[in-house]
């Protein structure tokens, strides 16, 4: 059992506020991702989280009891860190037992703990090793092992997988997600890799300059963007914002007036003269015969499963389209790009979402 | 990059050159201890010549060769174990709780290494005397660990420094107060680096003979004192003066010798990586 609350957290250091104002809550086995782009506060918070950084104001409750002024070890939470921050010094099954040691419970119960862990984590071959003799993906282990030992109330993780390869990120990831569907515990894990949000989050909270931008689940987030900053981070490739003004209306559809283009109908009524910009995912845009836009084409990605084109449609940035493995595109032909108005994200001069009809 | 046969040798050659240039002064020390006064203010300088245990012998009889040496030891111990104690939680706090001061803190430490230490000699001097503590063990030790202390706390500054703070942080989510953190996680760490750190200290002080020359005279007299005192007024005695100073200088020597695998390791530890 393991609910977190943060009430209006803060944390400045001198005059520089980093976290302005945090409220969210955080519900028992729920699996929640920070992620956002570095420098943005998410790790900071954690870290206020796990008792680490001190908290500036505000109210940080777990099982609803204040925890303010808990010291880390006493607020039952276990943090993974980036580094993994194993002790050298100590063979993989110390390392696991450490925090039991000091806590003094017997030896033969934690040597007992140490090994349902290890079996869990495929370590159990390893437990005399020290971590130097252990490669990245297994000092990791250790590190997650190291915190299962303990069963704590909350698993806290920051940037667990950020120094594994492509390969071991991806297997380690999908570990991550099969112990959450075990454990059935608290786990709040920070990232900046919009994918390990996206594939593990039960809700992500995307951070922004000390600020949650959104809280959501992750089809969510990536449908409904509350703001152009939700919107160019959630999805990979990124969504395409173009600017755009509003021609006509009648109400329910409105004409839009792209950059670079040419006319698209929305859904939603809105006073013609209106500047907006308009958000349109890769994966809905097609090649036509004739399209609202059109424009070189710059860059072509063969991924294998699809491919990616880049065309300069004469706005801001290159238009991404998202296309089927086989589709004949060629490099510095110009073609013509066929958009989904239903399927369109509109935000206002200040950035906010603008709501569909019949969304 | 591949050195030739012929760099090799010259890198050899003069390697050996400056290991004999730095080694030559100790070795004829060492010689001319084994030789009569007469053979020893021989000119040219004699390279063959009949070896004699007598000035060994008369250093240890004549003089208090063991009291001094007693001495030696406890001076250097003492004021490397107190340096230590002292300097680790300092080290500690400005290595893991930095602030925007730990930089001008650490160079102003350096900085009193800067001084002559003949600068400071009349107030220390007057501080020893009129607290009584001119001729002890006691001062000596005291102010030997304090002139000593920039550099100990310096060192083990930088051993601090090379442990990850998230491991630290680690052992803090995983219940390890102050103490247990200095017990079980620094100190194994950085154990390496506080010998070394240590052995330094005690080499340091074994040799130091400005403060043991000017605050002591006889009952807290160490080795580099000792050795002083066959430079009398009467007359240069340069055999019974080299085997004062073989005497001196073969424990550490010796210590040196034991403990170079650790000192290297400690002294470039960091430099690689």
């Amino acid at each position: 059992m393991c609910t977190l609350e943060l009430k209006n957290l803060r944390k400045a250091y001198g005059s520089t506020e980093v976290i302005k104002g945090i409220d969210l809550t955080i519900n028992d086995r729920e699996f929640v991702v920070f992620v956002g782009p570095s420098g943005c506060g998410k790790s900071t918070l954690l870290r206020m989280i796990a008792g680490l950084e001190e908290i500036s104001g505000g109210e940080l409750l777990i099982d609803g009891v204040r925890v303010n002024e808990v010291p880390p070890d006493k607020r039952g939470l276990a943090m993974v860190f980036q580094s993994y921050a194993l002790y050298p010094h100590m063979t993989v099954a110390e390392n696991m037992a450490f925090a039991l040691r000091l806590a003094g419970v017997p030896k033969t119960e934690r040597d007992a703990r140490v090994h349902v862990a290890a079996k869990t984590l495929q370590l159990d071959m390893l437990l005399d090793r020290k971590p130097a003799n252990l490669s990245g993906g297994q000092r990791q282990r250790v590190a997650i092992g190291r915190a299962i030992v303990r069963q704590p109330k909350a698993f806290l993780f920051d940037e667990p997988l950020s120094n594994l390869d492509a390969a071991l990120r991806v297997q380690t990831r999908i570990e991550i997600a099969k112990l959450h569907n075990d454990l059935k515990s608290t786990m709040i894990y920070v990232t900046h890799d919009q994918v390990e949000a996206m594939t593990l989050a039960d809700r992500i909270v995307v951070f922004n300059a000390g600020q949650i931008e959104q809280v959501g689940t992750p089809l969510e987030l990536y449908h409904n963007p509350a703001n152009l900053f939700v919107a160019g981070f959630i999805g990979s490739p990124k969504m395409n914002l173009i600017e755009a003004e509003v021609a006509s209306s009648d109400g329910h559809a409105s004409m839009l007036r792209l950059q670079g283009g040419g006319a698209l109908s929305v859904p939603a009524g809105l006073t013609p003269g209106r500047k907006l910009t308009f958000g349109q995912r890769p994966e809905h845009i097609e090649l036509a015969e004739t399209g609202e836009l059109a424009g070189r084409v710059e860059v072509v990605e063969h991924l294998g499963n699809e491919t990616i084109a880049y065309a300069d449609i004469g706005a801001a940035q290159p238009l991404t389209v998202k296309l089927s493995s086989d589709a004949s595109v060629q490099l510095g032909e110009t073609r013509h790009f066929a958009l989904r108005g239903h399927a369109a994200s509109l935000f206002d001069e200040t950035g906010h979402a603008i709501a569909l009809t019949g969304t | 990059m591949k050195a030739s046969p012929l760099q090799k040798l010259i890198v050899a050659v003069l390697g050996w050159g400056a290991a004999l240039v730095m080694f030559f002064p100790v070795a004829w020390m060492v010689l001319t201890g084994f030789k009569s006064e007469i053979d020893a203010v021989h000119s040219p300088p004699l390279l063959l010549f009949h070896p004699t245990l007598a000035n060994f012998g008369h250093v240890i009889h004549a003089g208090d060769y063991l009291g001094a040496l007693t001495n030696s030891i406890v001076i250097a111990l003492g004021a490397t174990v107190l340096g230590l104690l002292i300097a680790m939680p300092g080290a500690y706090a400005m290595a893991f709780f930095p602030n925007r001061w730990t930089k001008d803190l650490l160079l102003w430490m350096l900085s009193t290494k800067m001084m002559p230490a003949v600068g400071v000699l009349m107030p220390i001097y007057l501080i020893c005397q009129k607290s009584g503590l001119l001729d002890t063990l006691t001062g000596l030790i005291l102010v030997m660990m304090l002139s000593n202390l920039p550099i100990i706390v310096w060192m083990l500054y930088t051993f601090f420094k090379e442990i990850p703070g998230d491991i630290i942080e680690a052992s803090r989510m995983d219940g390890a107060n102050a103490l247990d953190q200095l017990r079980i996680v620094l100190l194994p760490l950085a154990g390496p680096g506080i010998a070394s750190t240590a052995l330094l200290s005690i080499i340091i002080t074994w040799n130091e003979a400005f403060w043991s020359l000017n605050l002591t005279s006889s009952n807290a007299a160490p080795l580099t004192a000792f050795i002083a005192t066959f430079s009398a007024p009467e007359g240069l005695f340069w055999a019974k003066l080299s085997a004062a100073s073989t005497l001196a200088v073969a424990p550490i020597l010796i210590f040196g010798w034991l403990t170079q695998r650790q000192l290297v390791r400690g002294l470039t530890f960091g430099a690689v990586k």
